[in-house]
């Protein structure tokens, strides 16, 4: 199945681009796909505190994912 | 509803008017760029939105407001982009019956702003390379006696 990632911020920075398409395997979870995202793109931000959001919700890292979700990284924000 | 736009906002058009006549008491809440954070010297700042999750969660506060305390009106206008120094960055306003009321939502929700909205601030500094900001962690839901 295609998962869209979304990128902000400091990891939007330093992949240097705001979203990609990537495959995963029916049965996986959100943190499944964003540590094996981490390890090949963001090797740098593994101590980031991320949360996860699927089409516009924060979710659990346990979730699963379907095909054509759009797994948002949310690194640490500061609005107001 | 839009409770993000890219454009300057005006406290003046904000704050005119009161939605219900059933409100007794109606709270404001300002946010600034200040020209200063954590011993630096702020210049200007770049606040990145992810826009359609953004007016979603705000969405989502203002109905959890709404539910815990006795509101009739809240409003949320956050500004992204660049901003510099004295701009408004976010205006958040409340009707309520009574003053208690009001003043708790308030806080509130621009503490849950602060916290949940995924809005992402860039400060650029005079004499520091410049970086992102990590907001710090709201409170617990005041209790409204």
């Amino acid at each position: 199945m295609r998962i869209q990632i979304l990128l902000f911020a400091q990891l939007r920075e330093a992949v240097g681009y705001e979203q990609k398409t990537i495959e995963a395997s029916n049965g996986e979870t959100v943190g499944s796909v964003a540590r094996r995202f981490f390890d090949s793109n963001l090797a740098g931000f593994l101590n980031l505190p991320v949360r996860f959001a699927l089409n516009e919700d924060f979710v659990a890292e346990e979730t699963l994912l379907k095909d054509g979700d759009r797994l948002a990284i949310i690194p640490p924000v500061a609005g107001g | 509803m839009n409770y993000i736009t890219d454009q300057p906002v005006s406290r003046a058009g904000l704050e005119m008017g009161k939605a219900n006549e059933s409100s007794g008491a109606k709270v404001t809440f300002v946010g600034y760029v200040r020209n200063h954070n954590d011993g630096k010297i702020v210049d200007k700042l770049y606040y990145e939105c992810y826009p359609s999750m953004a007016e979603k969660q705000i969405q989502n506060i203002i109905n959890r407001a709404k539910a815990i305390w006795n509101i009739k009106n809240v409003r949320v206008l956050h500004r992204v982009g660049w901003l510099r120094i004295g701009d408004i960055a976010v205006f958040v306003s409340v009707e309520a019956e009574h003053r208690d009321g009001a003043f708790l939502a308030c806080r509130w929700v621009i503490d849950t702003i602060k916290q949940d909205v995924p809005i992402w601030k860039k400060e650029f500094y005079s004499d520091h390379p410049e970086g992102w900001v990590s907001a710090s962690s709201v409170k617990e839901v005041p209790a409204c006696g």
